[in-house]
């Protein structure tokens, strides 16, 4: 009888730790294509990206926003993904490093398949990073990255 | 009582009733020597009953103390029998190489999935950094900044390009 329950306790424990790590091991690049105007009056961004306005509005300093494209890549130490939310636009993401809080990525961002910008940036979790890409039209094409 | 035997052994014992002895005595061949075999075996069985009374026991305490230390030194048998029963699967043994075996993976997940940088994560890992920004175009650059809030970053790309507003994003 102690037996099987100090069995059943290992196998449970052994479940257990499987679990955490492929938890661990799912973590997920959310990235969006926004195209940032002035309009008159301003629209309300759509859902997607309503809570990165209050962070979009100061920077770029346009008051009108709308989510163009968005993609959700998984986050793998060593493997590269191209993030194409965009025919004209698209980013390379390749996860270099990663630790308990963030990741180390390397990205390449694309113009016309002509690469503008490579970059290495920090990613924590729940901490976005806002790119500025080319300009379309009266208004700016803006990425938005963020692990989650 | 039908046959012969059991009446004749009721008769000697005594347990037939009046009619039932009087009946069985006037069947009898020889009436006066069953008597006698009666006689007998009355004497026999009153002999036995003297013979085989059972002796009254001198030290009835100690042979109890005696029963009870050899009930004691049958128990660890018993102990050792269930040890037997309980080497499945799951004896100590190998509930110690099981426990042996988790510590070892939890181990090396813990070296896997836990930063090795070690300690408290600090205030700045919870913050999106830009450690390194480049361009091979010349014309273009790219810096970076503190997005508002605190944790979030810009990389701000300068002239990355003009795209016609005719011209299709996606």
């Amino acid at each position: 009888m102690g037996g099987r329950r100090f069995g059943a306790i290992f196998w449970v424990a052994l479940a257990m730790l499987a679990v955490a790590g492929a938890a661990r091991a799912e973590d997920n690049i959310w990235a969006a294509l926004v195209l940032a105007t002035n309009e008159h009056p301003a629209k309300a961004a759509p859902k997607e990206i309503a809570p990165y306005v209050r962070g979009l509005r100061p920077v770029f300093g346009f008051n009108t926003f709308y989510l163009l494209g968005e993609k959700t890549q998984n986050l793998r130490e060593g493997v590269g993904a191209w993030i194409v939310p965009s025919k004209v636009v698209f980013l390379k993401v390749r996860c270099l490093d990663r630790d308990a809080t963030s990741y180390t990525v390397q990205l390449d961002l694309f113009v016309r398949k002509k690469l503008v910008v490579t970059s290495k940036v920090k990613l924590a979790r729940g901490a976005p990073l806002y790119i500025r890409g080319p300009a379309w039209g009266k208004g700016r094409l803006v990425f938005i990255l963020e692990v989650r | 009582m039908n046959n012969f035997e059991e009446r004749y052994t009721a008769w000697l014992d005594g347990a037939l009733d009046e009619n039932e002895r009087e009946r069985f005595e006037a069947g009898l061949p020889d009436c006066e020597a069953a008597r006698a075999e009666a006689t007998e075996w009355a004497k026999l069985r009153g002999l036995l009953r003297e013979t085989l009374v059972p002796a009254p026991m001198p030290h009835a305490d100690f042979l109890n103390s005696q029963v009870l230390a050899a009930i004691h030194r049958e128990e660890p048998k018993t102990e050792s029998a269930r040890e037997v029963v309980g080497r499945g699967w799951f004896s100590a043994g190998r509930l110690a190489w099981a426990g042996a075996f988790l510590l070892a993976v939890a181990a090396a997940l813990s070296f896997v999935l836990v930063p090795r940088n070690g300690g408290a994560p600090t205030e700045s890992q919870f913050i999106s950094q830009v450690v390194d920004a480049r361009s091979s175009d010349p014309k273009l650059g790219a810096y970076a900044f503190a997005a508002p809030g605190g944790k979030g970053a810009v990389l701000w790309v300068t002239d990355a390009g003009y795209i016609p507003a005719n011209e299709r994003i996606k």
